[in-house]
């Protein structure tokens, strides 16, 4: 019995140390993954669309992507 | 800070100095890189924690309480309230260049402890120091840019001194650049054709981005890098079939072929080159930091290039110049950058949530390209110093063939041998290797056999040397695009203040002249590099280290003006130390490349030599065409050398006049930060 009560109590630790690894890692993941949206400009075309209450389509698209590659490609890029 | 934390930072300084002595001590005996790992990131964890925290409390006196530009100025274009870590990724993908990756590999001449120590130092004294000052200074005012602040709180000559300074440093950056990936190129059919590739596949990309699937970055990016991949294994085949001598181009004709890309590249709208490519070498560039900084903690190399080599006093066959001041100046990026000035200026100000981000972003984004710099070092001392300075000599120094080439390599005691370079070669699915200069080649190998230690051996090798090519390449050619344009922007910004119809960017005579006339300067450059009996890296790379090490003196000049005007006298060393430094360096640097006697050193020794080889008729037939013009071109870089140090003269003496005003009371400290808004965000996380 003290065996099956040792047995659960280890078992329930490395769970919750393996779920918070498991939150850790995902969060990890979600913030790489967001920074990667971040850097494909996808985030600020969202912002763009709930800022103009616009719907995706291909001429709003081009219409983001056109101000927001003029004003990016006047910027330095470094060395 | 708790008893615990105490020793924590006690154990983390402590660390710090063993391996600082550690790499500083050995003589002699090889040392595994590791330490060089160590040494840099217990060094930038300090300078974090203590240096940066230091400066962000009692010199900036950060306030989250403050609105920043961001919160006050929301407009979802550039001004954008945004995530710390993000901002920290773009502003790095923003100021990581080829610069912390080329830099290092040629200043590895000297030995891996010079550079090494420069890197961490000036980094985390200066470089930083630069960028977290500049960045907080834009940030207090509304996101302005520097040339904006210089003309504020310095005068208007600054402002319009700083202006030409970075379009000239532009087009000499542009053809070192150019010439870094004609250099790797050149008679490599392989690393020709993946790059030749990458042109269609950003065009496919654009189109799928415009019409096809729009919005759809992250898709298409994936999509992009496989055609990459397959670029990179099509180029074997294609070097070794009936088409490889199709691809394979001499220095001249691909410096040609890129000085014409540049325009069209540069003329074409931007959704359809440039901004898919910029997309793909983005992401690549990260991944591929975050490989090789993978590869080196996995493999854990032993460094083979001594802590000094003979060539500290001067004779190197890389660059011509002394330790001092020529390490610094060649390290450039990876410890100081000018250029940083201009990106912390930039969009990042715009884009931070709180004030007391700026530490990580401004501060920490320069420690992680400090790092990038330490990884390079590292991948070019792993390999042998023989094979080092094979790779890395110009022809024009340790002779045309194999066997002289070797016997020169030899003889200054870095022993080589033409076997050893041919199967080196042939295993990175080259015809050769000597004389590849421009630093590119050097790293792709030193990292290629990172890789391959990591696992596949030598058979991998040629895959990640080119992989490593293709790498430096996208994003060189990346540079070249986007900087011809922002140039072409700045030329018209200048011009049209002469008159207005100049200044009209969307006016198609304007984007054909200017982009010609801008391609034409750098373009002009490059082919006097591909000329230059001494490789052009000798000469232009120093160029443009100067002129970015004298960028990154307007900067500490604005910053130091600024820190005077918040405080007095009381802090201006953390600004001034460093700006007398560079000045030191950049001045005494300059100096030697106009006037040093030494031909291989000095622009005009190098013309008068020439000069008088002509007259005395020792030049015959064709090549007197060809010593004219490298006699010209030695006294146009002279002239240009020289314009750079006037054009920082008067931003330093002008900024001189306002501190003797400031400190003797002459003068008013009206700083021009915009007034206190309270934040509704102070409370929040971000």
């Amino acid at each position: 019995m003290v065996r099956g009560v040792v047995r659960g109590m280890v078992r329930g630790a490395v769970r919750g140390v393996l779920r918070g690894v498991k939150r850790r890692v995902g969060g990890i993941l979600a913030g790489i993954l967001e920074l990667l949206r971040e850097i494909a400009d996808e985030n600020a075309y969202a912002r763009h669309l709930a800022e103009h209450g616009a719907a995706h389509s291909g001429a709003e698209w081009r219409k983001f992507s056109d101000e927001r590659f003029r004003q990016k490609y006047q910027q330095v890029k470094c060395c | 800070m708790g008893i615990v934390k105490r020793l924590l930072w006690a154990a983390v300084a402590c660390g710090a100095a063993i391996s600082l002595g550690a790499i500083a001590t050995s003589r002699g005996e090889q040392i595994n890189s590791m330490w060089l790992v160590i040494a840099a990131a217990l060094s930038y964890m300090l300078g974090y924690r203590f240096y940066a925290k230091f400066i962000a409390t009692k010199v900036m006196m950060l306030n989250d309480e403050r609105a920043t530009p961001a919160e006050r100025m929301e407009n979802g274009h550039d001004y954008v309230i945004t995530n710390k870590w993000i901002v920290f990724g773009q502003h790095f993908a923003a100021i990581a260049g080829p610069g912390p990756l080329v830099g290092p590999v040629l200043a590895a001449q000297f030995g891996f402890l010079p550079g090494t120590l420069w890197i961490i130092i000036g980094a985390v004294f200066g470089g930083a120091v630069q960028d977290f000052v500049i960045l907080f200074a834009s940030m207090r005012r509304d996101g302005k840019s520097l040339g904006q602040i210089a003309r504020e709180e310095v005068g208007k000559v600054g402002g319009i001194v700083a202006l030409v300074t970075v379009l000239l440093i532009m087009i000499i950056l542009l053809a070192v650049v150019s010439l870094v990936v004609v250099n790797a190129l050149a008679g490599s059919p392989w690393g020709t054709f993946t790059i030749a590739a990458t042109m269609p596949i950003a065009v496919v990309m654009g189109l799928y981005l415009r019409y096809w699937r729009p919005g759809r970055v992250l898709e298409i990016s994936v999509i992009g890098f496989l055609l990459v991949l397959a670029s990179v294994f099509g180029g074997q085949w294609i070097s070794t079939s009936s088409l490889a001598p199709m691809f394979t181009m001499s220095a001249m004709a691909l410096a040609i072929w890129i000085i014409v890309y540049g325009f069209f590249a540069s003329a074409l709208p931007v959704w359809l080159l440039l901004a898919p490519r910029g997309y793909l070498s983005t992401f690549v560039k990260l991944g591929v930091i975050v490989l090789l900084a993978v590869g080196i903690l996995l493999v854990r190399p032993e460094l083979q290039m001594p802590a000094f080599t003979r060539f500290i006093d001067g004779t190197g066959p890389v660059f011509a110049g002394k330790v001092f001041p020529f390490c610094f100046i060649t390290i450039a990026c990876g410890a100081v950058s000018g250029f940083h000035s201009l990106i912390s200026s930039g969009t990042t100000p715009k884009m931070l949530s709180k004030e007391t981000h700026a530490t990580p972003v401004g501060y920490g984004c320069m420690m992680l390209e400090s790092f990038v710099a330490i990884m390079a070092m590292i991948a070019a001392c792993v390999l042998d110093p023989g094979v080092y300075f094979a790779i890395n000599a110009p022809g024009g120094v340790v002779g045309k063939t194999a066997e002289t080439a070797v016997a020169t390599i030899s003889g200054w005691g870095f022993p080589v041998t033409a076997e050893q370079m041919a199967a080196l070669a042939h295993s990175v699915g080259e015809a050769t290797l000597f004389s590849r200069t421009g630093g590119a080649p050097s790293f792709a190998v030193g990292m290629a056999h990172i890789f391959a230690k990591g696992g596949g051996g030598d058979v991998v090798l040629g895959f990640w040397y080119h992989f490593a090519i293709m790498f430096e390449a996208l994003f060189i050619l990346t540079i070249l695009d986007s900087g011809t344009r922002v140039g072409r922007f700045m030329l018209q910004d200048l011009l049209g203040q002469v008159w207005k119809p100049l200044g009209r960017t969307g006016w198609m005579p304007g984007i054909i002249g200017f982009s010609a006339a801008i391609v034409g300067a750098w373009g002009y450059f490059l082919v006097q590099g591909v000329r230059d009996p001494l490789g052009g890296v000798n000469s232009l790379w120093p160029l443009f280290g100067i002129a970015n090490q004298l960028l990154a003196g307007i900067a500490l000049s604005v910053a130091t003006t600024i820190i005077l005007k918040m405080h007095g006298a009381k802090f201006m060393w953390i600004t001034c130390g460093p700006l007398l430094w560079l000045v030191v360096v950049t001045f005494s640097a300059g100096w030697q490349k106009i006037f040093s006697p030494i031909p291989a050193l000095g622009f005009l020794a190098q013309a008068n030599q020439l000069q008088a080889g002509l007259d005395a008729g020792k030049v015959a037939g064709a090549a007197v065409a060809q010593t004219q013009a490298v006699i010209f071109n030695a006294r146009l870089d002279a002239g240009i050398c020289g314009l750079f140090m006037v054009l920082v003269a008067v931003v330093l003496i002008d900024s001189l006049r306002i501190w003797l005003g400031i400190l003797q009371g002459t003068r008013e400290r009206n700083s021009m930060e915009s007034p206190f808004v309270l934040s509704r965000l102070s409370g929040e996380e971000a």
